[in-house]
């Protein structure tokens, strides 16, 4: 991130973002399409077209896919860190995670 | 080294070796016994100029966004300002949690040309897994921000990065994806980040002594592109960096160990679009109980940083910033305790 670390700070951190993490947004984007696909083809409905239904259905499902993935990230790292942790040899008690010594 | 195996071994079937010669530097002979007796013996300083550059074996460049580790590390310590207290307990050898107090100040920007500061204490509480395969490090502030970083190796050469602020105001928070894979001698990364952010870059080994690299990256949102150089030639002694990019910036760095003990840095950055040019010079000192290290800069920035060993596992920390142009003067103290 040397460019951008140096040279334009503001563009990353002030914008305000819509899609937080586009990893899971390709993956579950394409398997939504191809759902929406079959759905949209069986009724006659002509409102919109099968295509512009599938993308509907994939951004609103991918949006809302993004939203509780931040909110399970946010909560569950530190707990799972602390998880794995306790499970890694040689296994530390729960007093010696509670203990402030 | 295969050809000189065999004529070793080939020789030694010919005649019994004879005792080998008491080395002359002590170093042991580069074609085995039976050859040492057979051929003159170079002194090592000769060997070392003479070696031959294998050009499909060179070592593996430094990662991308490191080539400037040295410069980074001597001339931008964590300078703080207040009182700074870091414990962390490790519970077992991999996995560590650790508690931080910061009570310091905040510069809020004013339109004026003064320098206004708001008292803020702040509690970090952090846990760290670091396995050679995993690595996980979670800190958690008082005020809901979440700073998560995950490492996992997929397999030898493939690795994860995730990076990530996550808030608990909606549309502030920030995540990088990265996958690195490591080849003989270059590396390459693909990052994808929030934003819409794409970027990937590529670096080789060129000689064993220099390595270059390019980058280029997407932004969505703002239909943004971009696309960067940068070189870095190290020797034992030594560390040069370059880096352009056409964002404007020209970037170059040099660090010299002047010895063991002492090593001097220097840095120039330019900035196009700008029109900013800074530069800075600084020094670091390891010594046995301490290190200590010092810059100035051409903003008219002074700083200096000081981390003590007071005893096993507790450091002591002194650092100041002294800014002449906007008379803005930070001064901070703390403790570490556990490694």
């Amino acid at each position: 991130m040397n460019l951008l670390s140096s040279g334009s700070p503001p563009i990353i951190t002030t914008h305000k973002l819509q899609y937080p993490k586009f990893l899971i947004i390709l993956l579950s984007a394409t398997r939504l399409a191809e759902a929406a696909m079959e759905k949209g083809k069986a009724p006659a409905e002509a409102a919109e077209s099968a295509a512009a239904y599938a993308a509907r259905l994939a951004r609103e499902w991918s949006t809302w896919a993004m939203k509780n993935t931040k909110v399970v990230a946010h909560y569950g790292f530190i707990p799972l860190v602390i998880l794995v942790g306790m499970r890694s040899e040689p296994k530390p008690s729960l007093a010696q995670l509670l203990s402030p010594v | 080294m295969g050809s000189a195996a065999s004529a070793a071994s080939a020789a030694s079937d010919a005649a019994p070796p004879p005792p080998s010669p008491a080395q002359p530097h002590g170093a042991a002979p580069p074609y085995g016994v039976g050859l040492a007796g057979i051929l003159p013996q170079k002194p090592d300083g000769d060997d070392k100029k003479e070696e031959k550059v294998d050009y499909l074996n060179l070592p593996c460049p430094v990662p991308y966004e490191e080539i400037q580790r040295e410069a980074l590390m001597s001339l931008k310590p964590e300078l703080f300002e207040g009182l700074r207290f870091d414990f962390t307990k490790m519970l077992t050898q991999k996995f560590a949690l650790s508690h931080s107090v910061l009570m310091g100040s905040l510069e809020v920007p004013s339109q004026s040309a003064d320098v206004i500061k708001v008292p803020t204490s702040q509690y970090e509480f952090g846990a760290n897994f670091l396995d050679p395969k995993l690595m996980l490090i979670g800190r958690l502030m008082t005020d809901g921000r979440l700073n998560a970083r995950v490492k996992c190796d997929l397999t030898e050469n493939l690795a994860l990065k995730i990076n990530a602020q996550l808030t608990s105001e909606p549309h502030y928070s920030q995540g990088m994806f990265n996958f690195d894979y490591k080849g003989t001698d270059y590396r390459a990364q693909f990052q994808i980040g929030n934003n819409a952010f794409y970027g990937a870059n590529y670096i080789q080994s060129v000689t064993p002594n220099l390595s270059m690299g390019t980058e280029i990256f997407w932004l969505g949102q703002q239909r943004k592109s971009g696309i960067g150089f940068n070189s870095r030639y190290n020797t034992d002694k030594m560390v040069g960096t370059l880096q352009v990019a056409s964002t404007g910036i020209v970037a170059l760095s040099y660090v010299q160990k002047v010895s063991e003990k002492v090593s001097l840095a220097t840095d120039f950055m330019y900035n196009h679009m700008s029109r900013d040019v800074t530069s800075s010079v600084g020094y670091d000192y390891i010594l046995r109980q301490c290190r200590l290290r010092g810059k100035v800069d051409s903003n008219g920035v002074v700083a200096a940083y000081l981390e003590e060993r007071l005893n096993m596992g507790v450091n002591f920390l002194l650092s100041a910033e002294i800014d002449h142009p906007k008379k803005n003067y930070k001064f901070g103290f703390g403790m570490t305790v556990g490694e």
